[in-house]
């Protein structure tokens, strides 16, 4: 018997992407200054960081270009707990890959280019920063957190780490300075963070759905963009004190994909198959800045809100449970040594959006400590001046283990069923082509059953180069 | 740089490195225990796996109660490569051996069970117990030519009608659903009989209704007084009259009369084979024959073929 059906999934991996990932700023800071005060730069930054931290900052230092090295160590770990007998769905033996733990990405890098120019007056500016990784441009690498993913690389991931490390960036922005009485100034600016996308329409012919390797197919490709706007303000009411406000819109490189499948013998019911991408999502964020600024040094402690309860995972789909919205409070300390020397450190504490997985999802991400330290050093080479700036932060991971609930009766897998599911449904007889007693119980693949740990750490290094002119 | 400055980025250094040293991992113990009779497990046989010793090597006295296993191979053919689809039939049989003493037989057969080889993707088209059970037993001639163990059996070809009457033996299967030789055999409100498609996991993808002939000739040998193999000369001349969505109409079927075997073993208990008969009403039904299938099959050594389409369907 031949099942025309049978050609239909053949073409589910048929879309093409080309694009740019966020969001590395958003975990350790854009640029070596920001990274080295944790992050908490909201109201102290003065270079072309700020079109992704606060454009305001752009009007706040003198014009510059500059190159960055930035290198990441992922030592992130996911230990699955051992599978207890008899909870294997047929053919579970037969998967393509064996259900495994999975170790962080390791080391990765890429190089931050920027500038900031104030073209009109001096109290006028525009900057943008580009990353790109060594890795390569244009990656889109998907999971499937829950049980779905027994058929696909059957693990585990961090989705708001790992992958995220290895990301592409662009941003730009506007900034203005605007001075007031005998000290006081107001900044501001805006800015986009802008993330390639990707249409497609593919045709698909599958002459002979029995044989589905062989395919005819024609592609529609069409690259777009999504982008966030980026605003902010700093305001120095008095000499030794600024305040800031930043507002990020969410974003996500996304992937639309139709596929029209037509199989040989049922030319006149094509098949619509929608995949839907959306990679790296970076909700959309609040931050409030409070500084304090002398001559010898500098603290700023920031708190930052950011909208994860929109989150959308690597297929477009709303976790369930959602995400939580959170708080990330971070200090930094920057000490003026001398007149181009200085030295800064920071710490945060990043709390997961991730409600518990005790559940059908596997979404991995636990609370995070962050400590970094850096320093920075102008000097002059060839009767101009340039600045040097160095970090390094890690981000401790709370370890963190995860049980799945047991109930005692298990739903049938199926949309919107939140709980640990069952994917073979018991039946009373054989007639179901398994045995009954094959489906008695709970029947699942989930790789994160019957449950996981995870925790680790990430290393981040970073110096960058800048002619100030 | 001041050596105190120095001293204090050290100091972070080192802090950072603590930190990063202090986060390794150990794996933890699940809370949930091992579960009984899942795993894809089928029921453990219920009877000796093993055929007792010392079977009576002759077959003198075949009356009884038997079941037939069939093995029929087909190739799916269409635009590209053919595939390999076996079909596994089960017969409830019951030799009637004449009354003169003379070599024929009677075969009373019953198809109980049928179930086809997963094709591509796992997809798997069932043949419910409803449309088995909606048949009609079928009264047909054999030979056993001796006692002997290999000694000649031959039978005619046992024919099923599914979804269809009123059909000879030469006859083309109705592929409309309007030809009023199609029937609705299973009672489900669709024309012919109705066969789910699922995938491994039992999600249903669609149904197929179907009419069809499915033809067996046994030829065979005693091989001792419990157990015939041999040969089949199998087909099933098979129509597609509908199906729930069009993707699931099905292709072309074309029997391969090579490599088709049967298995008539007895399971009536006498001469030391297993005794299916659960109810103890000295006849033995389809439905205990489907309950103790695994052990019947385990009992006699009974075992699937896998498809093999290079070998059976060469392009």
């Amino acid at each position: 018997m031949r099942l025309s059906a049978f050609g239909v999934t053949a073409v589910a991996a048929l879309c093409v992407a080309g694009s740019a990932r966020a969001n590395l700023f958003e975990t350790f800071g854009a640029g070596a200054r920001a990274q080295g005060l944790g992050g908490a730069v909201g109201a102290l930054v003065d270079d072309f960081s700020a079109t992704y931290h606060n454009p305001a900052g752009l009007a706040l230092g003198p014009p510059r270009v500059g190159f960055g090295l930035h290198g990441s160590y992922d030592r992130t770990s996911i230990l699955l707990m051992e599978r207890p007998a008899g909870y294997d769905p047929p053919g579970y033996d037969a998967r393509r890959a064996p259900r495994g733990d999975t170790d962080g990405a390791g080391v990765s890098g890429g190089i931050n280019l920027g500038f900031s120019l104030r073209p009109f007056e001096v109290d006028f500016a525009l900057g943008a920063l580009v990353r790109v990784p060594f890795e390569g441009f244009a990656n889109i690498d998907t999971a499937f957190a829950d049980e779905r993913e027994q058929y696909f690389d059957n693990q585990l991931r961090f989705g708001l780490l790992s992958e995220r490390l290895r990301s592409e960036m662009i941003t730009f922005g506007l900034g203005y300075r605007w001075h007031y009485g005998d000290e006081g100034w107001l900044a501001m600016g805006v800015g986009m963070v802008v993330l390639p996308a990707v249409r497609t329409v593919n045709d698909v012919y599958t002459p002979n759905a029995a044989d589905p390797s062989v395919v005819d197919a024609n592609f529609r490709i069409e690259q777009t963009i999504e982008q966030g706007i980026v605003a902010g303000l700093i305001i120095q009411p008095l000499s030794w004190l600024r305040v800031s406000a930043s507002f990020q819109d969410e974003v996500f490189q996304s992937v639309d994909a139709t596929n029209q499948v037509l199989l040989g013998g049922a030319e006149d019911e094509p098949v619509l198959q929608d995949l839907q991408v959306a990679q790296h999502y970076t909700p959309p964020r609040v931050a409030g800045s409070l500084a304090v600024v002398t001559d010898t040094w500098r603290v700023a402690l920031e708190g930052t809100w950011l909208g994860w309860s929109r989150y959308l995972d690597a297929h477009a789909e709303t976790p369930d449970p959602a995400f939580e919205d959170t708080l990330n409070w971070r200090l930094g300390f920057e000490w003026i040594m001398s007149d181009d020397t200085s030295a800064r450190a920071g710490v945060g504490w990043i709390p997961t959006p991730v409600p518990a997985q005790t559940g059908r999802s596997n979404h991995v991400d636990t609370d995070r400590l962050l400590i970094a330290v850096g320093g920075g050093r102008r000097f002059e080479m060839w009767e101009e001046q340039f600045s040097i700036d160095a970090a390094l932060q890690v981000h401790a991971l709370r370890e963190t283990t995860t049980h799945k609930d047991r109930l005692e009766a298990y739903p049938d897998c199926a949309p919107g069923v939140r709980a640990l599911c069952d994917e073979t449904p018991d039946r009373a007889d054989d007639s179901g082509g398994l045995p009954a007693s094959a489906t008695r119980g709970l029947q699942t693949g989930n790789p994160g059953f019957p449950g996981f740990t995870a925790g680790g750490y990430v290393l981040l290094a970073g110096v960058d180069v800048s002619w100030l002119f | 740089m001041p050596v105190s400055s120095r001293a204090g980025l050290a100091a972070l250094v080192a802090g950072l490195g603590l930190v990063a040293t202090g986060c390794s991992i150990d794996r933890q113990m699940g809370r949930f225990p091992a579960q009984e009779a899942a795993d894809g497990a089928v029921d453990a046989p219920t009877m000796d796996p093993e055929p007792d010793q010392g079977p009576p090597p002759d077959l003198t006295d075949p009356a009884g109660h038997w079941m037939l296993f069939v093995e029929d191979r087909n190739c799916l053919v269409d635009a590209g490569d053919p595939i390999e689809s076996l079909i596994w039939s089960w017969y409830r049989v019951e030799l009637v051996p004449s009354a003169d003493g003379r070599a024929s037989l009677t075969l009373r057969s019953r198809i109980c069970k049928q179930e086809l080889s997963p094709l591509a993707f796992g997809f798997l088209s069932l043949v419910p117990d409803a449309t088995t059970d909606s048949g009609e037993e079928q009264e047909t001639a054999g030979f056993l030519v001796g006692e002997s163990s290999g000694a000649l059996f031959l039978s005619d070809t046992i024919v099923d009608y599914w979804g269809v009457q009123g059909l000879s033996f030469e006859d083309m299967v109705p592929a409309s659903a309007d030809d009023e030789r199609v029937v609705d055999q299973d009672g489900d409100g669709n024309p012919g009989v109705t066969f789910p498609v699922v995938t491994t996991s039992g999600l249903e993808i669609c149904e197929v209704y179907v009419a069809q002939r499915i033809r067996a000739g046994l030829e065979g040998r005693v091989r001792n007084a419990r157990r015939i193999d041999g040969d089949a000369l199998t087909g099933t001349d098979k129509a597609v009259l509908a199906a729930s969505t069009g993707l699931c109409a099905s292709g072309d079927v074309v029997p391969n009369m090579a490599g088709n075997t049967f298995s008539l073993v007895r399971i009536d208990g006498v001469d030391g084979s297993p005794d299916a008969d659960l109810d103890g009403d000295g006849t033995i039904a389809c439905a205990e024959i489907r309950e103790e299938l695994p052990a019947l099959m385990a009992a006699y050594g009974l075992e699937r073929s896998e498809p093999d389409s290079d070998r059976w369907c060469p392009p």
